[in-house]
């Protein structure tokens, strides 16, 4: 065989002969094809961008880069809507077969079985865990499943105005304003009470003032508080409006209570605890369950069970005409691609840590939590706010201790600090002036927590 | 069969150093919050691998076969985009950490922005939407609060009948009202619709370019003067992107805004379905519209911006997929000017082959030069009593995902089209036997339809019911046991 110039760009197959041989069966020259690009200005002398790398290069400009980050962290105190977990090695290892990853959209079931009856496993792990009737098959993130889950009560309800906590995620809040605003759809907030949790009170004021479309209400809530969501879904239903229960933290869903039990309408949240790296913020998993009577209102995809020509159990995407390939402007959201590996991903970590592992890895975060608080009350710098409020793996916590310093003494610990709370969030505490929302996970093995505590005191 | 049916008492694959401990959640979660036990499957490491194992190999992917998906731009996903997206040193960040902790990944994200700038022609970027969809969402966002702030009658959005189903509903959710143009006979913008359309209650048009038919809009420029003219903005949908890069850029076009589908384009694989990522570009007067927080770089240091006096607000609980926005950096970085470049050439040529191929069999609508797919038509064999949807199936029996099917709909592609995008990935040879198959087809068509009509064959299951799956609801185990 003749040697011919190898081929610069090892993800492009064609040779210069090939392409040559291609065009003369197009009959044309490859100017000829842009001649469409008629007077329009081309790019004049190319991009300004550096020369390709080769794979080689691309690692070690990728790890002279990823140095600039700090050391590696074995635990966080940090979570505020991302925790740090376990992540089973067999997790990734399934979520990556390329059968999975480098798959679209299962439009052909009869090549997607495997897509689609993941995702319809992902949908039954989440009814069983938010006890809720239907699961779609995911959202973006807790964020945008919370704000859709506003916009699917504005259809269903109509009145141009929901309810949200105060003691709601403040990025959710912001998420769910950005998608109302254009509406005009107002968002109230309900005040929070002494205990950190829900005021009964505003809520009934804010519900009888007039009505509204939704009350979102989230627990854990973003102080850590656990809310009492059967007594606020009975104030709700005493009204017009949809019940919407969120959480940030998915581990809490072994443990908590939440759907058909608590009145709940639609129950939405974050996944990313399921068996997914926090990757700086993205991409994670929404979770979003609602009841059947709703099958027409809901957005995104969903799978359903079917049977083949054959009459053999087959999976295929169900409830179809809700969507914008179909309904164009009168779908009920634009969602089209989703966080469907990420679903496929949760469904194999529930997997993996089952029934009652994953009841254990709740107890566990309890436990975990509750022995950082008391670690730290002991060393005289820190007190509990909101002391009587049940939390799951989070606390708010005043401390004498500033955020400068705080980030000094934990340096030397391979940990995130916690959260420094902005002032007026939550209520002083004399000789106390920093506030912070201190998170610990199953991560916060013994030894670490000796060292925080050690730094610390 | 599920993993909830395959679930045996007792068993686990939990391998934790502790176990439940009930005590810890009587003593502090309060009886109200308590749940009762929820059934998960109990099943042994090994029964969950080979499940999914199983369930992978019943799954058609770009690693498996050619995958002529149009519109989707389903390209390779080279394996070291993979191996850097799962460096400890990203997944294992928090996104609430200091930025002076992770001026790695603020590097990369600041970096990734400076290319996308370069390769459309933008001033400014969000990393921040997960999707195409969330993009243009994002996009028409923007738009609403910027005519907001300057020209508030501006309430409807001219969307081409040609365009891709998330542009009317994003920018119905945006609060517009969509008013739908209609194309002309070479495939583009009907031009006089638009000239009637376009008045000052329009606050912008959005387009794909490259459109749906895989055409280059010819008249973008005479467009763009008539919709600035009246005082209307641009907004580009960048899925089909894979065409252009460094051949021309929609911002030098007098596109506003842009969105770009990084799993499209830039090669981030599509997990069945996401996530992707979605970055939006915007010209020098919408930058201050964009949402929070916005990577920038200062005096040597990278930083998260939440100072944009106008932002749209925020899209998402953090700042978009990093994972994912890392994968198409790493792919861009590799392939550099020369190779993107290289990869919109080979994407017409590869495009403009299969239509070559092809064309004496299943007729293009329209006979001129397309970029980076094609669409045809299989009208006529509706006479041997088979439809398209049938010889797309068939197509699964020798070895190829079928392309898009039925779309675009729109005159005169109201009747049977399928839309073929080999992308700039595929060999000759394979675009040869592909197109060998579809001829074969045809022919079969004619002399033995029944091998259509009841295609596919070899799949492990064969065609689906979906009036089965609608009418008899069910979508979870719980479902089933309840049936």
């Amino acid at each position: 065989m003749q040697s011919t110039e190898r081929n610069r760009f090892s993800f492009i197959p064609a040779t210069g002969g090939e392409q040559q041989a291609m065009l003369q069966k197009i009959g044309l020259q490859f100017d000829d094809i842009v001649k469409c690009f008629a007077g329009n200005s081309c790019v004049e002398g190319g991009l300004q961008l550096p020369d390709g790398l080769t794979e080689d290069q691309m690692v070690e400009y990728w790890d002279t880069m990823m140095s600039r980050n700090s050391g590696p962290r074995k635990a966080s105190l940090l979570g505020a809507g991302a925790y740090m977990h376990f992540i089973p090695a067999v997790v990734p290892h399934l979520a990556s077969l390329p059968g999975f990853v480098t798959a679209y959209t299962p439009y052909q079931p009869e090549i997607s079985q495997g897509t689609l009856q993941s995702l319809f496993e992902f949908q039954s792990f989440m009814v069983e865990l938010t006890d809720m009737e239907l699961a779609n098959c995911s959202m973006y993130d807790g964020a945008s499943s919370t704000a859709e889950a506003m916009l699917m009560a504005h259809r269903v309800k109509k009145a141009d105005r929901v309810l949200v906590a105060a003691t709601v995620n403040p990025n959710y809040l912001a998420t769910v304003r950005t998608y109302l605003k254009p509406r005009g759809i107002a968002v109230d907030v309900v005040r929070m009470d002494g205990d950190g949790r829900v005021s009964m009170e505003d809520l009934e004021l804010k519900l009888s003032a007039s009505a509204c479309s939704a009350v979102l209400v989230q627990s854990p809530n973003y102080l850590g508080i656990i809310e009492d969501l059967g007594a606020i879904g009975t104030a709700v239903h005493g009204h017009d409006a949809l019940f919407v229960e969120s959480f940030t933290e998915a581990m809490a869903l072994g443990l908590l209570k939440y759907g058909v039990g608590t009145g709940a309408d639609v129950v939405i949240g974050e996944g990313q605890s399921l068996g997914l790296s926090m990757s700086f913020g993205g991409p994670h998993l929404g979770v979003f369950a609602t009841l059947k009577k709703y099958n027409r209102e809901f957005p995104g995809r969903i799978v359903g069970e079917s049977i083949d020509t054959k009459g053999r159990q087959a999976f295929v995407m169900t409830l179809r005409a809700r969507e914008q390939d179909i309904r164009r402007e009168k779908a009920t959201s634009n969602i089209c691609s989703n966080h469907a590996l990420n679903a496929l991903t949760a469904a194999v970590y529930l997997g993996s840590v089952g029934e009652s592992g994953f009841r254990a890895l709740a107890c566990e975060n309890v436990a975990k939590l509750q022995k950082l608080v008391s670690g730290l009350e002991a060393t005289g710098h820190f007190t509990r706010v909101f002391k009587q409020s049940p939390v799951f793996n989070e606390a708010v916590l005043a401390s004498s201790i500033a955020p400068e310093d705080m980030r000094s003494r934990l340096a030397g610990v391979p940990v995130f600090p916690p959260l420094a709370l902005a002032g007026g969030v939550v209520p002083e505490v004399q000789g106390m002036p920093h506030t912070y929302l201190v998170c610990a996970t199953e991560m916060l093995k013994d030894s670490i927590l000796g060292q925080v505590l050690g730094a610390l005191s | 069969m599920t993993l909830f049916e395959k679930s045996v008492a007792g068993r686990s694959a939990f391998s934790f150093g502790f176990e439940e401990d009930r005590a810890v959640a009587e003593r502090y979660v309060p009886e109200f919050a308590r749940a009762a036990v929820k059934p998960l499957p109990q099943v042994a490491e090994l029964d969950l691998v080979r499940h999914f194992t199983n369930l992978a190999t019943m799954n058609y992917g770009v690693d498996t076969g050619f995958y002529p998906l149009g519109s989707c731009t389903m390209k390779y996903n080279p394996k070291i985009n993979e191996r850097m997206a799962a460096d400890p040193r990203l997944t294992v960040r928090h996104p609430l950490d200091n930025a002076t902790d992770n001026q790695g990944i603020l590097q990369m994200e600041f970096e990734l922005k400076e290319c996308l700038q370069e390769i459309t022609g933008m001033d400014d970027f969000t990393l921040q939407p997960a999707c195409g969809a969330h993009g243009e969402l994002a996009g028409m966002l923007i738009i609403h609060a910027y005519m907001r702030d300057h020209d508030a009658k501006r309430t409807k959005v001219l969307i081409p009948d040609s365009a891709h189903g998330t542009n009317p509903a994003s920018a119905t959710m945006a609060g517009f009202q969509v008013v739908t143009v209609p194309s002309n006979e070479r495939g583009g913008v009907d031009m006089d619709a638009l000239d009637k359309l376009m008045d000052d209650t329009v606050a912008a048009i959005m387009l794909t370019n490259p459109n749906t038919v895989g055409l280059f809009e010819e008249n973008i420029t005479q467009i763009a003067e008539l919709v600035h003219a009246r005082g209307g903005l641009l907004y580009y949908d960048g899925a089909n992107l894979n065409a252009l890069m460094g051949l021309i850029r929609p911002g030098d076009l007098g596109f506003d805004v842009v969105h770009l589908n990084l799993h499209k384009t830039f090669s981030t694989p599509h997990g069945g379905g996401g996530p992707g990522a979605a970055p939006v570009g915007v010209k020098k007067f919408l930058a201050d519209y964009l949402p929070i927080p916005v990577v920038v770089c200062r005096d040597g240091q990278y930083a998260l911006d939440e100072n944009r006096p106008h932002t749209i607000g925020r899209m998402s609980g953090f700042y978009g997929n990093t994972a994912v926005l890392a994968r198409a950096y790493v792919y861009i970085k590799m392939m550099g000017r020369d190779g993107l470049l290289a990869t919109s050439r080979a994407a017409v040529i590869n495009a403009n082959y299969v239509k070559a191929l092809l064309s004496p069999y299943f007729p293009p609508a329209y006979d001129r030069p397309v970029m980076h797919e094609t669409v045809l038509s299989a009208k006529g064999y509706d006479k041997y009593g088979v439809t398209l949807l049938d010889i797309a199936k068939r197509l699964m029996d020798y070895g190829y995902h079928p392309p898009t099917i039925y779309f675009p709909h729109f005159p005169p592609y109201a009747e049977e089209v399928m839309m073929v995008e080999p992308t700039e990935s595929e060999s000759k040879e394979t675009m040869d036997s592909f197109c060998d198959a579809l001829i074969k087809i045809s022919q079969e068509a004619k002399e033995n339809p029944d091998l259509l009509l009841s295609a596919p064959h070899d799949t492990v299951v064969t065609r689906v019911n979906e009036t089965y799956a609608a009418r008899h609801l069910v979508t979870s185990h719980r479902d089933k046991k309840g049936t």
